[in-house]
């Protein structure tokens, strides 16, 4: 006896509204106070900062005078805007592989059944996250000093340099130096994400890659890579996201010298809105718009080359 | 669903705006000082905190409104002075931090100030002397005072167990000699200099306050109104700084030094040599006191190419340091505790503190301080003159000014391009700076023009200024090129 096809009936829009399962209103509710935080520390700033940019304003007096396209037009032509951005995207170039990679290749280490003291070296790692920025902005220029800092004093001793090297105020070394402290000051956080991601893949993988003779290497290319790719991509995000928040550590290491070398936007913005001896506030927040869209812009290309990808 | 989001979204926003507007007011609203309760004073004066603090005590006594008073770094109060404003919640007193010519002006006519409770008059000859239209008082009122006499950058400090006294250098090439000396007989553990190459408006300042010391105008030609960026004078400061540079005199790490991380390191012994103002002293009495105390500190002239002319160092007439804020309910209050401000007492505690010398400069004599200071503070009143001023003559210069879009590199920040390996050719850089300078300021006056604001280039021009000269209030009048 044939079965009749089940009838699957799709509801209606409207009913949806109606179904007491849905929890929709409650959703709402509990999201509302995070929504409306997010708007007023976030959404509304980033609006005001969209305003002020179309505005002549120096900061000394209570608003600006609208003037239009003005600021960007300047912006566009002003050359050290440009050096910002290059330095930004270089920096991040520098930062956030080194971080990424150097957290995943320690996660690992330690998460081996051979590395003793695990809990220990975590600790030591992590120290410096939980240090303030400013402070270790401040105790690096001592370590990197060229007279007396450590650095050279190591370096000078394993014949590495014949002279010593003022890494952070040498135009060539600056901001590769200055992505090196930022790195070893914030691995411990990703190696916090790294260790949790690996602790996730089952054991029961690795034992029956060991029964059917897979190698290190093949466990390590067959099971953990693939598997942690999902929580890679999250790092990755978290560690660009973080890599932007360079301002308090970037200003007392070098404060964007020499030379504009080390100016990344945050401090081309800082100059502009505070510093100044006529304070810009309208310029800088120009700046900061435009590279909010150049951001937003990546953001795009990514998305749309990801989903032309997984239409494939 | 989608009109119900639409709709939802929409109350939020506007929710966001409200919670936002009332946070702002709110925050202006907790921080407006209630009248009677107390006088809020917010300034960078570190080294004078204990010295006020004596004056604020007695002021408290005679009105029984006690001072709150809040340290800044100079910078840092930039920014709160800024955000203070627009939240309608600025200090009753501030110190005046803000740089650029013909400020005060601009800060007045956006309502900073209120003025004091005071009449011209009413206030001690020394300090009625020093008013002046535009600065410290508008449209003749007394918005604020000078407490400190002119001054500059350009002393040379130095460290007596490097420096001995028949070694002190008065010149560019004596101070080379000497640099490289030090620096090669200590193996490099003491270098000849240490340069806050990183700290740009103080460099700016000295380049000015040296290229004066060889006989410059400084950074605008007063006869023809020119800048003076690419002059000869300017070449031969740089190539002193440039010179000690590659000589390798200078402490390396100078590079990114700000002025007071190059007078630790100076004070430590790393550097024999420092260009700094009269509170260098000040500053080691309170920071380094077994230096002060063993007496190893010695200071000399600006350095020159020729020592044997008479130099002068130009700097504006003084202007005011503290200021009465528009929003202060406790104007009264706030003119009784700056009146403190103005007698002898207050002057031989400013010299004693040995910052900036005092507005009286007789003081330092009745004072107990170091000689290297009575020797810096008598070096100021032999060797310093009033520049003319644009914006005295004519207050709508200020305009221009604020109109004016910054140029970089700045001289300062050339000389730090140059230091750190990110400019060869310095010289190209400075004439490159001199035309910028002169195009800006053309557009900045065009523009100006063009909103009827009454001024020219002719406000730059004063046929009446001779260099070696003071230029005072007389010579104002008739001082126009026709």
């Amino acid at each position: 006896m044939a079965c009749a096809p089940a009838t699957i009936r799709v509801p209606e829009n409207n009913e949806m509204r109606t179904n007491k399962r849905t929890p929709l209103g409650w959703i709402w509710l509990f999201l509302l106070p995070t929504v409306i935080l997010y708007s007023i520390y976030t959404l509304y700033p980033i609006i005001t900062t969209v305003r002020y940019s179309f505005m002549n304003w120096s900061g000394f007096s209570l608003s600006g005078k609208f003037v239009g396209l003005d600021n960007y037009r300047e912006l566009f032509q002003d050359d050290l805007f440009w050096n910002a951005v290059k330095n930004t995207f270089l920096y991040l170039t520098y930062a956030v592989p080194g971080r990424f990679l150097l957290s995943f290749l320690l996660a690992l280490i330690l998460t081996a059944k051979f590395t003793p003291a695990k809990a220990v070296f975590r600790t030591m790692i992590f120290i410096p996250v939980v240090t303030t920025g400013a402070i270790i902005g401040t105790i690096m220029t001592m370590i990197f000093d060229p007279g007396n800092g450590p650095v050279n004093l190591i370096l000078s001793k394993l014949h590495l340099i014949d002279d010593s090297v003022f890494f952070l105020g040498n135009g060539m070394t600056a901001l590769a130096t200055s992505s090196i402290i930022w790195i070893w000051k914030w691995t411990g956080t990703s190696l916090i994400y790294w260790i949790a991601s690996l602790q996730s893949i089952p054991h029961e993988l690795y034992e029956a890659a060991t029964i059917d003779g897979a190698g290190v290497w093949g466990k390590f290319k067959a099971i953990t890579v693939p598997l942690l790719v999902p929580y890679g991509i999250i790092i990755f995000v978290l560690t660009l996201s973080d890599a932007m928040k360079v301002f308090d550590l970037m200003l007392t290491l070098t404060g964007g010298g020499p030379f504009f070398k080390t100016e990344v936007i945050e401090l081309f913005i800082y100059r502009h809105a505070f510093t100044s001896s006529v304070p810009r506030v309208g310029y800088a927040s120009t700046a900061a718009t435009i590279f909010g869209l150049i951001f937003v812009a990546i953001t795009l290309v990514q998305a749309i080359w990801k989903r032309r990808k997984g239409g494939r | 669903m989608k009109k119900t989001f639409v709709i939802a979204l929409v109350l939020l926003l506007a929710c966001t705006f409200v919670f936002a507007q009332g946070a702002d007011e709110a925050a202006s609203a907790a921080k407006a000082p209630a009248k009677g309760d107390k006088v809020e004073w917010w300034d960078h004066f570190l080294p004078l905190a204990q010295l006020h603090r004596a004056i604020w005590d007695q002021s408290e006594k005679e009105t029984g409104i006690p001072v709150e008073y809040t340290q800044y770094d100079p910078a840092k109060q930039t920014e709160a002075l800024m955000l203070a404003f627009r939240t309608k919640s600025l200090p009753d007193v501030f110190s005046q931090v803000f740089s650029g010519v013909g400020i005060e002006a601009t800060l007045k006519s956006e309502g900073w100030f209120s003025p004091m409770a005071v009449n011209k008059s009413e206030l001690p000859r020394i300090v009625q002397d020093s008013l002046f239209e535009g600065y410290t008082l508008f449209d003749g009122k007394v918005y604020s005072f000078p407490t400190y006499s002119i001054n500059h950058n350009a002393p040379l400090w130095y460290l007596t167990k490097y420096v001995s006294e028949n070694e002190v250098p008065r010149t560019f090439a004596e101070a080379r000699a000497l640099g490289r000396k030090i620096t090669r007989e200590s193996n490099k553990k003491t270098y000849g200099f240490v340069v806050p190459y990183a700290f740009i408006g103080r460099m700016d300042a000295t380049i000015e306050d040296m290229m004066n010391a060889l006989g410059s105008d400084g950074y605008i030609n007063w006869t023809t109104g020119e800048y003076n960026y690419a002059s000869e004078e300017i070449f031969k400061v740089f190539e002193f700084f440039t010179g000690i540079w590659d000589d390798g005199s200078v402490l390396p790490a100078s590079v990114n030094l700000v002025m007071r991380a190059a007078r630790e390191r100076w004070a430590a012994g790393d550097g024999a040599m420092l260009i700094d103002g009269s509170w260098n002293i000040g500053v080691v009495k309170s920071n380094f006191p077994t230096l002060y105390n063993n007496g190893s500190v010695g200071v000399t002239d600006p350095l020159r190419e020729d020592d044997s002319k008479p130099y002068k160092v130009y700097k504006n007439p003084p202007t005011g340091v503290f200021y009465i804020s528009s929003n202060s309910d406790n104007v009264d209050e706030a003119t009784n505790a700056l009146l403190k401000l103005m007698g002898d007492d207050y002057y031989i505690g400013l010299a004693e503190a040995q910052d900036q010398p005092p507005l009286d400069v007789s003081a330092v004599a009745k004072a107990s301080v170091d000689p290297t200071y009575v020797e810096v503070c008598d070096m100021f009143g032999r060797t310093m003159a009033y520049k003319p001023s644009p914006v005295l003559r004519n207050v709508e210069v200020a305009k221009v000014s604020a109109e004016m879009k910054e140029i970089h590199p700045t001289p300062a920040e050339i000389l730090q391009g140059y230091v750190s390996g990110s400019i060869k050719d310095w010289k190209s850089e400075l004439i490159k700076y001199n035309n910028a300078m002169t195009k800006e300021r053309e557009r900045a006056i065009a523009k100006c023009q063009k909103e009827g604001i009454n001024v020219s280039m002719n406000d730059w021009i004063f046929t009446n200024y001779k260099y070696g000269e003071s230029y005072l209030t007389n010579l104002y009048a008739g001082s126009y090129r026709k």
